[in-house]
């Protein structure tokens, strides 16, 4: 399957937009996979466009931009627009990140000048990471199917003989078993926390060792003995990345 | 079998007796990890363990062969290593034994053996029994230093042992003796307990003194790293200075050159330039000062070295970690790398990735390798020549890790040797940075 993958890139700098484009579009006209990448020379127009139109999946940004930076576009896409999907980038002169930038969940730090190995090895891992929650979860309610994309999907939780599902435009309930959820999404990186929790590894903000904290702010217990074995996988999940 | 009023407030002690015995192992061990539930249910099981036997078979020999087994049993709770073990179980079966026979001894005055069967049976001897080994234990608690005994060598710990190992033997033979005197038993087995309370006073200051000492060489590593990271600041301002001026210089004979319309010269001159420029060295400014020290004075030391390093830092400012806690972390597994590549006479690099991402910290080492690498029960073991002072890299570096939840993961092909890290540190709460 063949989808095409949406970059963006803003940087006041026409010079560094510029490059950044052409070691994409170099490195992916060799490929198969079809890469569309667009040029913002500001926040504001970046926000917009994305406010508006559509979503990307990937996004380097420029930290020290004008008016409005990088960092205050971040915390947009992920407060304001509440969007947890898109990958975001970091491109900076400087290399040292204060706690904010953090709070975005960057995929990854680019100190300029910027190297042609990095670039393509992070467009590279952001295509593998969206393939990875890139499967639609189906569903029954009565007579009627229900199909949601993955990447949409928080978390699953047990009530009874339902199951909620909470996704990124709200909660549903359908009857089934947790276990059957487990197979149906468990390599689309899901994690069972919990007799009663899935979580989806992609839209916890924050990771403890004895809980997590989904996008939308729930805070979930990891049970006592899954917790070792949710570290483990963790570390799995990273070392691949 | 009808229970007498001394089995009967035999088993109530006995509640208090177990409870004793949990204390007693809290003396020696972490609790930390430990799973809750399991822990109460161990204690349960003995408790009624003891009790059964106990009530059906009164044989000294056998209480003494089941409590051991049963407190080797009870230690598999706690995290140590076997060392720490046996040496746990020894002092805890000793002491409560000791306790134990002067107890009885002076308020029965009676002797018994301990291959048959006693007939002893005073109830508020019990009582006095449990409460005396209770403020025994108590009194054992408050030398803290125990618990963090890991790093005591071998031959301190074999000295140790032997003391409670040694004085069973000679209590058992005490009791053995025929034609000796009461007292002089009571007083050989109070003398036996006083041996070994001082021993475990030593044990414990020795692990205080062996703990300090460790502390006081990371805390000079420590300085040292700051010390480096401070002059290598110091040179970069010089060398800004070098650059101005220079640039000056340079500049002068661009224009020159341009205003005389050699544009080939003048290009030539600023490509020049650029290379120089170019070839400054790239060192590591996260910001995070710790993360810079240590890993600015390691690139400088790689780089004499001719080890190339590829790094990709990722980390935010400010963490909630302490610099000692970092320092016993990127120094230590550094430190492994570059011994290992310092081997190697091609293919010498050393590639880190450190990362902070959604309150974990991740890091990453791999580096290349040749020969065998010591391995036992799953730990790898230092193959430096000075055994004493290596390899408890590895082990103050779990310590560390406790702290935090964390967890290494250490993996090997035939040729690259790859170390990753893993932490919970919550992003520090903004305070004006």
């Amino acid at each position: 399957m063949n989808v095409l993958f949406q970059i963006a890139i803003c940087d006041d700098e026409q010079m560094i937009c510029s490059q950044i484009e052409k070691i994409i579009l170099t490195y992916f006209k060799t490929t198969n996979e079809k890469v569309e990448v667009q040029v913002f020379y500001s926040g504001e127009k970046l926000c917009e466009f994305i406010e508006k139109e559509h979503s990307f999946d990937l996004i380097f940004l420029d930290i020290e931009l004008e008016r409005i930076n990088g960092i205050e576009v971040g915390m947009k896409i992920r407060k304001e627009m509440d969007n947890q999907t898109i990958q975001i980038i970091y491109i900076s002169g400087k290399d040292c990140y204060d706690r904010e930038l953090f709070e975005v969940r960057p995929m990854h730090f680019l100190p300029k000048p910027l190297d042609e190995g990095k670039i393509i090895k992070d467009v590279l891992l952001a295509m593998k990471l969206n393939e990875k929650s890139g499967g639609i979860f189906t569903y029954k309610k009565g007579q009627e199917t229900y199909k949601i994309p993955i990447k949409n999907i928080l978390y699953f939780e047990s009530i009874g003989r339902q199951v909620k599902i909470v996704t990124t435009d709200g909660e549903e309930l359908f009857y089934g078993k947790l276990r059957d959820v487990l197979t149906e999404v468990s390599t689309y990186r899901f994690m069972h926390i919990h007799k009663s929790y899935i979580v989806s590894y992609a839209h916890v903000i924050t990771f403890r060792y004895e809980s997590v904290i989904m996008s939308n702010l729930m805070q979930l217990p990891i049970s006592q003995p899954r917790r070792k074995a949710i570290r483990e996988l963790q570390v799995i999940y990273e070392k691949f990345e | 079998m009808d229970i007498s009023l001394y089995n009967l407030v035999y088993i109530i002690t006995n509640i208090f007796g177990t409870y004793i015995i949990y204390k007693f192992m809290s003396v020696f061990f972490n609790r930390k990890e430990v799973n809750r539930k399991i822990e109460l249910l161990s204690y349960l099981g003995y408790f009624i363990m003891i009790t059964i036997v106990y009530l059906f078979i009164k044989i000294p020999v056998v209480m003494m062969i089941c409590n051991i087994s049963a407190f080797i049993g009870l230690s598999l709770n706690y995290k140590a290593n076997i060392k720490k073990r046996i040496l746990a179980v020894t002092y805890i079966y000793l002491i409560s034994m000791c306790v134990e026979i002067i107890v009885i001894i002076l308020l029965s005055g009676m002797r018994f053996t301990i291959f048959s069967e006693n007939e002893y049976s005073i109830s508020y001897s019990l009582i006095v029994l449990k409460v005396v080994t209770y403020i025994v234990v108590l009194v054992l608690g408050k030398f803290v230093n125990v618990k963090h005994s890991e790093s005591v060598p071998m031959s301190y710990w074999v000295c140790i042992i032997l003391m409670p190992v040694s004085s069973l033997y000679i209590i058992l033979i005490l009791f053995q003796t025929q034609d000796i005197m009461l007292l002089q038993v009571i007083v050989g087995i109070i003398f036996m307990l006083l041996i070994n309370f001082a021993t475990f006073y030593l044990f414990d200051r020795t692990s205080e003194t062996l703990s300090n000492k460790m502390e006081a060489a990371l805390l000079t590593k420590q300085n040292e790293y700051y010390n480096e990271q401070f002059n290598l600041m110091r040179n970069s301002l010089k060398s800004t200075r070098q650059i101005k001026h220079d640039l000056i210089n340079h500049l002068t004979v661009i224009y020159s050159l341009v205003h005389d319309n050699e544009i080939e010269h003048s290009l030539d001159h600023i490509s020049k330039m650029l290379y120089t420029i170019g070839e400054k060295k790239e060192h590591a400014h996260s910001g995070n000062i710790i993360v810079d020290s240590i890993l600015n004075f390691k690139l400088q030391e790689l780089e004499q070295k001719n080890i190339k390093i590829a790094l990709d830092l990722n980390v935010p400012e400010e963490m909630d970690i302490p610099s000692f806690d970092m320092t016993i972390i990127l120094g230590n597994l550094l430190d492994n790398a570059v011994s290992a590549v310092c081997k190697l006479t091609e293919e010498r690099y050393i590639n880190i990735i450190i990362k902070y991402d959604r309150g974990r910290f991740i890091l990453n080492i791999d580096n290349p390798f040749e020969g065998k690498i010591a391995k036992e029960d799953d730990t790898f073991l230092t193959t430096k020549e000075d055994k004493a002072n290596h390899g408890i890299g590895l082990q103050s570096i779990k310590t560390v890790l406790a702290k935090y939840n964390g967890t290494i993961d250490i993996s090997h092909n035939e040729k690259v040797f790859s170390v990753t890290l893993f932490m919970y540190i919550e992003l520090s709460e903004s305070n004006g940075c």
